[in-house]
């Protein structure tokens, strides 16, 4: 049963994408949408199998000859990824409106090239050994180089997408050469065995892995100073694919942060780095937020705030407490909701107006109140602030620095959220509140079936954050196994 | 379930519900918000006999870490009272106050909400679920003074609001981690935590942290010195708000907290007289600037914070009982001051003073009667329930010993005095100019008369009130009115008071109107007080200043630091050399690379640096 349901949950997009290809190009987005949000279900089923039990291990010969296996394993972290990933690239393939004319993305391509995004994020989930998890993430890399370069809205969205694989791919030839030092040295690539594997290695080897490990990481995750790829992408990337590396890639980069870094090594290495993580977390936080802060450009604003939210996810890892690394976990989600959501709000913002600038919106809330209203949760969300979801992983992930015992970094930590508040609550000012400008009083808000998909995300926000206890369990109940329980 | 968890859960449930009666009219609306904050009200009052010193489970929020649970001592009751009850009557005034407003649903909504997170942050004794509820009521506070978006100062006012206490805030979440994680084993639960406190198992670096982080946040909300800059903005609010969240209820929370703190903190090095000095400063600062305001709603809310400031006095003194008795008196009369300025400001079109055209007494005699009432018991007049509640302060201040404290104390009564009674003069007497006014209806009259009668009145239940404390285990002796009187008559605090009264008449006599008495004589102090000593300016320089540092300093980083990785005149020359290739132009890469390059090296920079 299980097994069945995680091949089909991988297999579904892979196939929706070969077969968009013999759609009917208007009725391709319906058809991409109809085929994530199966997956999505599939996935949200295989969620619910494994909650609470172990892991679901699955192997299938390939390449029987030469002893190749698929490989496949589904703890609690990875469901959390897998559930977040799908969910989210599926709302951003859903949401676009239909008669959103801001690029041609009505062709089978684009979508086909969607849904390999959505399953190279699900197999980065699943992948149980090191050489399937690299090809997986290196799958992430190349449907998003295409959709930028081929389908992005700047004129220089060629050379922005080459920045963008230069970079993340840098990053990746970074872990995929830990990950070869591993094999070379233990001549293991079962994930999960290594834990047991990486106690027996030399600590000054460890100490290296470690490093490229989190560098590896970073780059994906937007870690200063290897940041300055995820502004210019966001601004040029066709809008559903922007909304699907905002919700689910980012995502990719704090599992494999901690699948990789904060769960096997051993407790004395992840101490030593516990420190300059933290410092290099603060500056991701604050140069993010200050610079989403001074952003007028709607989308470089939500990948700076992005990056600033990456800080607080590191903050939470390098505290290598329980709660710390719970609160980045969970921010897989709460991140996700909140940034999905504030990605859409920016899409209505610019398909109703046509405007890209901060500084050319203003008074919307009379004419928008739907919009306002989401953008106001998502702001919230964002900021950390109670009732909504942002809240719960921000303060685990204040405790967890907290227990470091450096009391200037915690409190730095916790600062940081009056600036995510002032970013996030001056976009909100500046683009709803006020008088209406006189260029934008005939603007009407969106019809409804566009604004579904912001409302469930904004209800979901509200009802994490209500109500958290089930989803605090699915966080803590990840880590238990993983010696993190809280 | 019990009537602890009701009494949070109908508010909260009144919030959720709200759509509905959208779909039914303004009028459903109007009706569907009285009944759920009366109803709340009612199961408030049913508390009274659960009074006791214990604590009452609600449920498990978060499994195996946070509880919500309840005190059911006096300090908490109370507040609970205060915040339904008078939610409940301005629930009631809020009818015919917004009468003319298109939808209420956003209205009714948020005050709800904060109805329902008011009560929760007085009940609660989880450390953590204290601060979602403190969160809560800062984000309706937020929502409710930007009620009139298209105003840009609303939307600013707000803006400023949720940031500042924010920034207070940092130093409450602060508090509570330090206190979870120095205990063994680690809790938010505050009886646990006083048990760990009590037993010495809490080292005092531990306490100091907490202590004075919590200071930072009680500062926040309580609109204190140095953050005390966001209320006076907040009064963009409906009035209906600010008597409420601004005056009655949300502000209160810091002062509650210190209350709460008092017993657990009191012996940390400094803490108790900070509180004090904090309060006291605030107190006399806060006053000089409400002389000069000519903003009604403004100088309210400049008063709010000088009486706040008196109660953290008095929780800085030690004095349970002070703080508490100020803190129900003051938000009946200040609450029935806002009230009967809504009306007047609603009827006369302008929140300025000078522009009312005077003698609204005349025409609104109800009004101005039960403003008068309200300004007779800011004053500390004797008898009106201001009097008693300010002469244990100073009377608490006298025995802490805090001589800064008491002289500043005595001042800010003097200026209570001069300016309440110049905004009185302002607005209520002469001869009227405008146009012709009339008293409000029976919506409006009702709360008006309860609140008025209740400012006459509610030093009366000083046994109730202390009968209470004292069955609750709070640092309170039972004291009837007998007892009450003959404490004072027979204090010294008595005669600061009376003579700070008179000071304060004898300046208005002789100058009725300060504002102007100060810009003539002294057109420097005039221009100092009217910029609210610079704080403002301050902080707003920090916020600007920060925008820049992203626009210029970092922006700058990004684009020729990280991105270029060498400067731009080497790469143009390269662009322009290869036209044929520029999409994927080998020069560009190789600068990329370089970026990255550097990067690396910054990191292991500090690698090296921090290891």
């Amino acid at each position: 049963m299980a097994s069945t349901l995680m091949g089909l949950t991988l297999l579904v997009p892979i196939v929706g994408a070969i077969a968009v290809i013999f759609v009917n190009s208007s009725r391709v987005r319906r058809f991409a949408g109809g085929v994530a949000l199966v997956t999505t279900l599939l996935a949200i089923w295989l969620a619910v199998l494994q909650y609470g039990n172990p892991p679901i291990e699955v192997a299938w010969s390939w390449i029987g000859g030469l002893g190749i296996d698929f490989e496949f394993h589904l703890d609690g972290l990875a469901s959390i990824l897998m559930v977040a990933a799908a969910a989210l690239s599926a709302s951003a393939i859903l949401f676009m409106p239909h008669e959103y004319k801001g690029q041609e993305v009505e062709q089978s391509s684009f979508y086909g090239w969607m849904l390999v995004f959505l399953a190279a994020m699900i197999g980065v989930a699943l992948a149980a050994n090191t050489i399937q998890f690299y090809l997986f993430w290196e799958a992430l890399l190349i449907p998003s180089t295409a959709m930028l370069a081929f389908w992005g809205d700047l004129e220089n969205r060629g050379k922005i997408a080459l920045k963008y694989f230069v970079y993340t791919h840098v990053g990746a030839v970074l872990i995929l050469l830990a990950i070869l030092w591993v094999y070379s040295t233990t001549g293991v690539t079962d994930i999960y065995a290594f834990r047991e594997t990486l106690a027996s290695v030399d600590p000054s080897i460890l100490r290296v892995l470690i490093w490229l490990f989190v560098l590896g990481f970073g780059f994906k995750l937007a870690m200063f100073p290897f940041h300055s790829w995820l502004p210019d992408t966001y601004e040029a990337s066709p809008l559903p694919l922007a909304i699907a590396m905002a919700g689910g890639m980012m995502g990719c980069g704090i599992y494999g942060i901690i699948r990789f870094v904060f769960t096997p090594f051993p407790a004395e290495i992840v101490a030593e780095l516990a420190f300059p993580i933290m410092i290099l977390a603060l500056i991701t936080l604050y140069y993010g937020g200050i610079m989403a802060f001074a952003q007028k450009n709607l989308r470089r604003f939500l990948a700076y705030s992005s990056m600033s939210q990456m800080g607080y996810v590191l903050l939470g890892i390098g505290s290598a407490h329980g709660l710390g690394v719970g609160g980045a976990t969970f921010h897989i989600l709460n991140h996700g909701v909140a940034k999905v959501l504030m990605f859409m709000v920016v899409a209505v913002l610019i398909y109703r107006t046509g405007k890209n600038r901060l500084d050319e919106l203003g008074g919307l809330a009379t004419t928008m109140p739907v919009t306002a209203l989401c953008a106001t949760v998502g702001a919230f969300s964002l900021a950390g602030a109670p009732p909504f979801s942002g809240f719960h992983s921000e303060w685990m992930i204040f405790a967890g620095v907290y227990s470091t015992g450096h009391l200037a970094v915690a409190v730095l930590a916790i600062a940081g959220a009056v600036l995510s508040s002032a970013y996030a609550l001056s976009f909100v000012r500046y683009a709803f509140f006020g008088h209406p400008k006189e260029s934008l009083q005939d603007v009407k808000e969106v019809p409804l079936k566009i604004l579904a998909p912001m409302l469930v995300l904004a209800l979901v926000a509200v009802i994490v954050g209500v109500y958290p206890a089930p989803f605090f369990e699915w966080v803590t109940g990840a880590l238990g196994p993983l010696h993190l329980g809280i | 379930m019990n009537s602890y968890a009701l009494v949070l859960a109908i508010p909260l449930a009144g919030t959720a519900l709200m759509p509905l009666a959208y779909l039914g009219g303004k009028k459903l609306e109007n009706l569907f918000a009285n009944i759920v904050v009366f109803s709340t009200a009612g199961v408030a009052l049913s508390l009274i006999p659960t009074i006791g010193k214990g604590e009452v489970t609600i449920m498990e929020w978060l499994p195996g870490l946070v509880t919500l649970t309840a005190f059911n001592d006096s300090l908490s009751i109370f507040l609970v009272l205060v915040a339904a009850c008078i939610g409940a009557l301005i629930a009631l005034y809020s009818t015919e106050y917004m009468a003319e407003e298109k939808d209420l649903l956003r209205y009714w909504a948020t005050f709800t909400l904060f109805v329902g997170g008011m009560i929760g942050l007085a009940l609660t004794s989880n450390l953590l679920i204290l601060y979602v509820f403190w969160e809560i009521v800062g984000l309706t506070s937020y929502a409710l003074i930007g009620y009139y978006y298209t105003d840009p100062k609303g939307a600013k006012a707000g803006l400023k609001a949720f940031l500042t206490t924010r920034v207070g805030d940092v130093g409450l979440l602060v508090g509570v981690l330090a206190l979870y994680f120095g205990t063994e084993p680690h809790t938010f639960n505050f009886f646990e935590i006083a048990d760990a406190i009590a037993a010495g198992q809490v080292s005092s670096t531990v306490l100091a942290v907490a202590a004075f982080g919590m200071l930072v946040g009680a500062v926040g909300k309580s609109a204190q010195a140095p953050l005390h800059v966001w209320l006076a903005d907040a009064m963009e609010a409906p009035t209906t708000i600010s008597a409420l969240i601004h005056a009655a209820t949300m502000v209160n929370a810091g002062v509650y907290l210190m209350a709460r703190t008092y017993p657990i903190f009191s012996g940390v090095p400094g803490w108790a007289d900070t509180v004090l000095l904090v309060g006291a400063i605030t107190a006399f600062l806060t006053g000089t600037l409400a002389l000069v305001e000519p903003d009604l709603k403004r100088v309210l809310a400049y008063s709010t914070v000088s009486q706040l400031g008196y109660m953290f006095a008095a929780a800085g003194a030690g004095s349970i009982l002070a703080t508490q008795f100020h803190l129900i008196n003051h938000a009946i009369f200040k609450a029935l001051l806002f009230l009967c300025a809504g009306m007047v400001i609603h009827h006369v079109g302008s929140r300025n003073m000078y522009e009312m055209g005077g003698g609204v007494g005349r025409e609104m005699k109800f009004t101005g009667t039960c403003y008068l009432i309200g300004t007779l018991s800011l004053c500390g007049i004797p008898i009106l329930n201001g009097f008693w509640s300010k002469d244990l302060i100073i009377g608490a201040t006298v025995e802490a010993g805090n001589m800064a404290g008491l002289v500043l104390l005595v001042l800010a009564a003097v200026l209570t005095v001069a300016y309440s009674f110049r905004a009185y003069y302002l607005v209520f007497c002469g001869e009227r100019k405008g146009e012709h006014l009339h008293d409000p209806g029976i919506a409006v009259k009702i709360p008006l008369g309860i609140l008025a009668v209740g400012a006459l009145t509610s030093w009366l239940a000083v046994d109730f009130i202390t009968g209470q404390g004292e069955a609750s285990g709070l640092a309170i002796h039972g004291m009837n009115v007998g007892e009450l009187i003959h404490h004072t008559i027979s204090s010294v605090a008595v005669v600061y008071s009376l003579v700070a009264i008179g000071l304060g008449l004898l300046i208005y006599f002789a100058v009725k109107d300060t504002g102007r008495a100060i810009e003539k004589g002294s057109p420097g102090l005039f221009k100092l007080l009217r910029a609210g000593y610079g704080f403002d300016g301050f902080y707003l320089a920090i916020f600007h200043g920060v925008r820049d540092l992203g626009d210029t300093a970092l922006a700058a980083i990004d684009k020729y630091v990280l991105e270029a990785g060498v400067n731009r005149g080497t790469a143009s020359f390269f662009v322009g050399a290869g036209k044929a290739g520029r999409a994927l132009h080998p020069g560009d890469v190789s600068y990329n690379v370089i970026g990255v390059v550097t990067g690396l090296l910054l990191v292991i920079a500090v690698m090296f640096l921090a290891v």
